[in-house]
């Protein structure tokens, strides 16, 4: 991986290899589109029940 | 000279840089334009404190591991440290520096009485337990300490971390409390569940800015929004919520993507219609009946009014700038513009409502979830959504009357504006001693 992709949320995310978003995952610090690869419940939302969309992590909300 | 014309000017190879070199220049820019006291810009261009703690913490197998958290307080003139915790591989120092510094500038924009930070914790979270993750929290709560509280320093939710974390890490402050203290620390963290002193409205704070600045746009410009075309990049909390409160309003969307892909409807798509879709799709917009397919290349480059950019930085670049038929773009996301293709916009006479204006819903919300509980009440949704709308309408007059009055762009007028303000406080109130 390189150092820029190491700087970039991508590097976590669960769309990082087919992203409609981006080609270029070089330092993206902000996306609300990230999905955390998940295999604990910390995605869930306990304000909404299930998240605002059902299927989402957590979002930048600030 | 504006902000995007003079970074233009200094324009660097910047993913070499990293964020808080191009935080720092930008900074250096504004700061310039602003006419910044040169003493209070020595102030302002560091960070008050920053914190690494390594904390040990034990798994659910028996072993310890030591994680390493940041905690970075860069500016409180204006109140307290106010930003948010993310839980992430890749976080480092200068990265919750950059974020913190930005924090100062989106706070005191919209006049809060809040200053900057930023922290977190360098961990991938997929790789614990949840009963891990808890563990994790508190003992990085309890190793903060003092160095957060109500009226000091305020965390929030950020990537990674959401309600549950704040819960915890709630819990965790106030039990370190003694019992007749407790129920008055609860607004050490903002973003808790609406069951723990959280707000009504919370979810959706961001993307209501979002569209509150786009439709206080149009009342300046005399413009209907009913009938108008938006397309929107990001379905997500504030892209989602965007379209939501637009479409309310008689606009159409007639484009949308997200990590999926892109679809488009000339006619319109239903936004209430699409997010329900969406929660039986996997999550994905793709394929939703009455819609086509779009290159994501061509996403920006559709027949449309007003262009939402809500999910990422870096977006609208030199290479599709030229193409943008909105006379308005509306940055959800931060950062998603680049300073040439801002130029590019610029010249070709559209608005850009700057991100640190046009998504600041989210931590204004947090204020009042923080005003709510410092005055122990409980307050309804509509009662919310009619304070962030005050809010965001004198952000949004400010900038106005800025850009008019020294005929600068919004994003320029924004930094100026939320400088100035940081600026007044120092020099109302000197330097100690």
């Amino acid at each position: 991986m390189n150092s820029a992709l190491e700087s970039s949320i991508c590097n976590s995310c669960t769309f990082i290899t087919d992203c409609s978003l981006t080609e270029n995952k070089n330092f993206i610090w902000s996306c609300s589109e990230y999905q955390k690869v998940s295999n604990s419940n910390i995605d869930y939302d306990i304000n909404t029940e299930k998240g605002i969309l059902g299927y989402q992590t957590a979002k930048e909300i600030l | 000279m504006t902000l995007t014309k003079d970074l233009k000017k200094k324009e660097q190879p910047k993913q070499k840089q990293g964020m808080l070199s191009n935080v720092m220049e930008q900074f250096e820019v504004a700061a310039n334009m602003v006419g910044l006291n040169p003493n209070i810009k020595k102030i302002l261009a560091v960070t008050n404190n920053e914190l690494i703690i390594h904390f040990p913490v034990r798994m659910d197998n028996g072993d310890v591991e030591i994680f390493k958290g940041y905690r970075v307080q860069h500016n409180n003139a204006l109140g307290p440290y106010k930003g948010g915790l993310r839980y992430h591989p890749t976080i480092d120092i200068d990265s919750v520096k950059a974020l913190a510094m930005w924090m100062t500038w989106k706070t005191s924009l919209a006049g809060l009485p809040y200053g900057g930070a930023k922290g977190g914790i360098q961990i991938d979270p997929s790789k614990y337990s949840n009963t891990e993750l808890e563990r994790i929290t508190r003992r990085f709560a309890y190793a903060l300490g003092e160095n957060i509280g109500p009226e000091h320093d305020i965390p929030a939710p950020d990537v990674n971390t959401n309600a549950q974390t704040m819960a915890w890490i709630a819990d965790t402050y106030m039990s370190t409390k003694a019992p007749s203290e407790r129920s008055k620390n609860q607004h050490v963290v903002t973003g808790k569940p609406v069951g723990s002193g959280g707000l009504e409205g919370r979810d959706r704070a961001t993307g209501f800015g979002v569209f509150l600045t786009i439709k206080y746009w149009a009342e300046n410009k005399n413009i209907p929004l009913k009938d108008k075309k938006f397309i929107v990049q990001g379905f997500g909390n504030v892209g989602y919520w965007a379209a939501h409160f637009l479409e309310k309003e008689g606009a159409k969307m007639v484009a949308v993507q997200d990590a999926f892909g892109a679809i488009q409807n000339t006619e319109g798509l239903s936004v209430e219609d699409l997010f329900k879709y969406t929660l039986n799709n996997n999550g994905s917009i793709l394929d939703f009946p009455g819609s086509s397919s779009v290159k994501k290349e061509d996403f920006f480059t559709l027949d449309c009014d007003i262009c939402i950019p809500a999910a990422l930085g870096s977006q609208i670049t030199k290479n599709n700038a030229h193409k943008i038929k909105a006379s308005l773009i509306a940055e959800g996301a931060n950062g998603p513009t680049t300073v040439e293709a801002e130029k590019i916009l610029l010249e070709k006479g559209v608005t850009i409502i700057p991100d640190i204006l046009c998504n600041s819903g989210g931590v204004i919300g947090s204020y009042f979830e923080w005003l709510q509980n410092r005055n122990g009440e409980i307050w309804e949704l509509e009662e919310v959504l009619a304070k962030i709308d005050k809010k965001i309408k004198d952000a949004f007059k400010r900038v106005l009357a800025k850009s008019e009055d020294k005929k600068i762009d919004f994003r320029s007028a924004a930094y100026f504006i939320a400088i100035e303000r940081i600026e007044k406080a120092y020099i109302q109130r000197g330097i100690f001693p």
